[in-house]
């Protein structure tokens, strides 16, 4: 009985998701159009296989999103440099947002802004990134 | 000896001289600067290209379909936090 309630005070329920960075390509009427994920809660690193789904899917394409599990609800200096590349190969300006726990924030015209009401794939990104 | 291809301003195409495929990074956006300000390569010429339009652009070098080599000029895609905001807790609203 003693060994049981020791258990049970020592062992979470479930454990909590691993935290990691997500990103999420979002077409026309909010649906999701690729993803993928990273194994840091800090950084989605460069990959190829990304940029072809965003060539691959730039006509249909709306806004990029993605996940600081760990905040902060701001774009980071690699998202910049990273969003003014993508705009210029694109030949457009593309929206961007970031989700962080409790906020999320938009890029939209040279415009950054809160998320408010958040679009209903927010709650997917943040779960899959384990927020 | 390889095929490049860049993509720029919503435009994908192939430089149609051949490169040298160990030519370094720095020497491919160098190059692909040039052919795009004289217009080398098909549908995309802009003879005002800033030099460093460029600069947040990765290279990669692949085997094509017929295993030729192809060097590819593309815009980086990385994003993130990174290390410097990499408190837990920090900066969310939820660390509130």
């Amino acid at each position: 009985m003693a060994s049981d309630q020791t258990s049970q005070t020592t062992q979470p329920a479930t454990r909590p998701a691993r935290r990691r960075e997500v990103c999420f390509l979002i077409g026309r009427g909010d649906v999701i159009l690729w993803s993928d994920a990273s194994d840091s809660p800090v950084a989605l690193p460069d990959s190829r296989a990304r940029w072809e789904a965003i060539w691959a899917r730039r006509a249909d394409l709306v806004e990029i999103a993605h996940s600081h599990p760990v905040g902060p609800a701001a774009f980071s200096t690699e998202d910049e440099t990273t969003m003014a590349a993508l705009d210029s190969a694109l030949g457009r300006v593309l929206r961007y947002s970031v989700a962080a726990p409790g906020k999320m924030i938009a890029r939209d015209g040279g415009r950054t802004f809160d998320v408010i009401p958040e679009p209903w794939w927010a709650a997917t990104l943040r779960l899959a990134s384990g927020m | 000896m390889a095929i490049l291809n860049i993509t720029y301003q919503g435009q994908s195409a192939d430089y149609e001289l051949e490169i040298d495929y160990q030519a370094s990074d720095a020497d491919v956006r160098r190059i692909a600067v040039e052919v795009v300000r004289s217009g080398g390569v098909r549908g995309l010429h802009i003879a005002g290209l800033r030099t460093d339009a460029f600069d947040g652009f990765v290279v990669d070098r692949l085997r094509g379909a017929r295993g030729e080599q192809r060097i590819y000029l593309r815009p980086k895609v990385p994003f993130g936090a990174g290390e410097g905001a990499a408190r837990p807790g920090a900066g969310g609203a939820g660390a509130r």
